[in-house]
């Protein structure tokens, strides 16, 4: 199979965006599971509180600011009546709105600042909800709390379509329109600045005092209480912290698709995330990241031989895909438990580069 | 009497057919919590394989033989192959880790993946029925097969049945767990691992055994659940919320709390549904969301269960 270079770019920007937008979203994870040893299985909760950001809050101030416009051209009011504007208005409303993003690009970018924003503070209250039970219950209980509290996010975000236009799936405003055709590669540009972001901080985070104190609580929490650790204010820091990154992980994956449906949500995204994170390596910000770009390299490989299996077996081949993961997590879960960049190596090289930096500083 | 003029038999009936079947499901999940402490992702798709290895057996054996077509003469058959999967599954996956003393998050994690093989296998062997025998192999109710009792309808037989496959499931289990060598062997290495290896028993051999009851019990689950959920690969995956949170209502670590979980799930769903939402004008939709309501509430004030509140009400009492 040989690709067209136009299409290879494509498939990169694509393959890139994806693996950003998810590599912000598997460190957050790993600040949590890696770091402190947190059972989340409720991760894409996150995801869908920045997906609820996006498409319920920040597109509803949207159409409020622009109502007037609107109402003008369409002659709706879509707040005042949502159930049809759901139904029938959405894409002919959200393009007057991509209209005037088109034309002023600083108005574009405040909404998408805001609608971030109010993702990451969506997330990171939510976070701090979660920290009540994550200091109370064992880890099992903790794993299917977190599960079933994501799973109730998306059956009441779901079905109850004043959040984000219920089934329907709600329409977001796309505030790089002014951009043009060179739409997608501004926007890996940014999602990249926000991985780097979160990157650096993360990586900062875990070599800091906070980080080593994190390790210490995970593996032996009494020795690190007896160091006078309050274990109750890190738990809830990393909750809030790692929350708010997941909530802006899923508001950039709304605007990379400037379209949500809730009903996405489901608890796969979650152990998608726990196995890039396993197959990179917990603990480790890099291995983490590794652990996306494997997962999607792995991903777009596979889907590129596609239809050679389909001539060998006549079944979707992507359920082969499904095989292969299922075995390379347990796999590498059995024989190389720490993933393919493990923890320690990583760590002391960085922090003795961190001391000697700030020894020269 | 006002209650009873709302209350309609059908779904009462339905109610309890539900509650039965997550009963089911939840002792099967019990189960794999007791012997090798985890919750387990897979659970669901041992039902899927129950209700896939029932159907292919209906459509390819049983019909053509001219057999009486319906589930039960399935059952054996199902109940082995999800007993073998379950059982493969701890072998080859679970024993393995443990030995290595994975932690409980990697255990839970590895069973997610086996949840991927397992379910992409089922979806791969639907495909290929579909493909090659043209036979139908994707949204399909067993509902078909079910044996009527002479002069009921569907419903009342299902209720008959699903409520003795509970009887004798758990009367079987006690049977098992209380009247036999091996059950004691096998609650002594479940109450006391260290001490049942100290005096010789070898506590894997019989969580290997326990690991194909397991699947036996969950595949058969899994064949009423597709009498009621139309039945892909993701038959018992998409269920696998409720049936966690019928076993921790029930109380993980107690085989008879699943019962108890199951009947909690069942009738707050579906009775919460017909007689709570539906005349609050709340789409039925959120009916899933009372039993995960439910759930969120006993770990928060009773992670022990329900059957660890009540025997620690009765040991009160009987002080």
């Amino acid at each position: 199979m040989i690709l067209q270079l136009d299409q290879l770019a494509v498939l990169v920007r694509e393959t890139s965006i994806l693996v950003a937008i998810y590599g912000i979203y598997v460190l957050s994870l790993n600040l949590e599971a890696g770091y402190l040893g947190l059972p989340q299985f409720g991760k894409v909760m996150f995801l869908a509180l920045g997906g609820i950001a996006v498409g319920g809050i920040a597109t509803k101030i949207a159409l409020l600011i622009y109502g007037r416009a609107i109402s003008a051209n369409l002659g709706i009011s879509p707040l005042s009546n949502l159930g049809t504007y759901c139904s029938t208005y959405q894409y002919q409303t959200i393009d007057i709105i991509n209209n005037i993003f088109a034309k002023s690009p600083f108005e574009g970018i405040i909404f998408f600042l805001m609608a971030v924003v109010l993702a990451a503070i969506l997330g990171g209250v939510f976070g701090v909800l979660m920290a009540g039970p994550a200091l109370r219950l064992r880890e099992d209980y903790l794993g299917i709390f977190l599960l079933v509290s994501a799973e109730m996010v998306r059956v009441v975000s779901t079905y109850t379509p004043e959040v984000a236009c219920g089934v329907f799936g709600a329409v977001v405003p796309d505030p790089f329109k002014w951009l043009g055709e060179w739409r997608q590669w501004a926007y890996l540009i940014v999602v990249v600045l926000f991985l780097l972001l979160s990157f650096v901080a993360l990586e900062r985070l875990g070599n800091s005092p906070f980080g080593r104190a994190l390790r210490a609580i995970r593996d032996a929490e009494v020795a690190a209480r007896v160091f006078g650790k309050d274990i109750v204010r890190f738990r809830v820091r990393v909750l809030a912290t790692a929350s708010a990154l997941g909530g802006v992980a899923g508001a950039l994956l709304v605007f990379y698709n400037t379209y949500v449906q809730m009903g996405m949500f489901v608890p796969v995204e979650t152990f998608k995330a726990w196995a890039m994170l396993i197959i990179g390596g917990m603990g480790n910000n890099v291995g983490a990241l590794a652990g996306v770009a494997v997962y999607f390299i792995l991903d777009r490989v596979l889907s590129m031989y596609k239809e050679g299996i389909r001539q060998v077996v006549n079944v979707d081949p992507v359920f082969f895909q499904y095989i292969i993961f299922g075995i390379i997590i347990i796999l590498v879960l059995m024989y190389r438990p720490q993933g393919i960049i493990g923890e320690k190596p990583a760590k002391t090289l960085k922090r003795r580069i961190l001391t000697k930096l700030q020894r020269g500083a | 009497m006002d209650i009873l003029s709302v209350v309609d038999y059908q779904t009462v009936f339905r109610a309890i057919i539900l509650s039965n079947i997550y009963a089911l499901m939840a002792l099967g999940l019990n189960l794999t919590y007791i012997t090798t402490k985890i919750p387990s992702f897979a659970h669901g798709d041992l039902a899927t394989i129950g209700a896939y290895t029932s159907y292919l057996t209906l459509a390819f054996l049983v019909i053509p033989l001219g057999l009486p077509a319906n589930v039960y003469t399935t059952f054996p058959i199902a109940a082995l192959v999800a007993g073998a999967t379950a059982w493969l599954t701890y072998v080859a996956v679970f024993r393995p880790m443990i030995r290595r003393g994975a932690s409980i998050t990697s255990l839970m994690i590895a069973s997610f993946g086996i949840h991927y093989v397992l379910f992409a296998i089922v979806a791969i062997i639907a495909d290929y029925v579909q493909n090659t025998y043209k036979v139908l192999s994707r949204n399909i109710l067993l509902s078909r097969w079910e044996y009527v009792w002479p002069g009921t309808d569907f419903l009342t037989s299902s209720l008959i049945n699903t409520t003795i496959a509970v009887a004798v499931v758990t009367a079987l289990l006690y049977l098992l767990l209380y009247k036999t060598r091996y059950g004691i062997v096998m609650r002594a290495s479940i109450d006391n691992l260290y001490l049942a290896r100290a005096v010789g028993i070898n506590v894997e051999r019989v969580f290997a055994v326990a690991w194909i009851l397991i699947g036996a019990v969950t595949g058969i689950a899994g064949i009423y659940l597709a009498m009621f959920y139309t039945m892909t690969e993701e038959l018992g995956w998409l269920r696998l919320a409720l049936v966690f949170v019928a076993s921790v209502v029930g109380g993980l670590s107690n085989i008879y709390g699943a019962v108890l979980g199951g009947y909690v799930v069942g009738l707050s769903t579906v009775l919460g549904a017909a007689y709570i939402l539906r005349p609050l004008g709340v789409p039925t939709e959120f009916q899933l969301a009372i039993p995960f309501a439910f759930v969120i509430a006993i770990l928060l004030f009773a992670p022990q269960g329900l059957a660890g509140v009540i025997s620690n009400l009765v040991q009160r009492g009987r002080k």
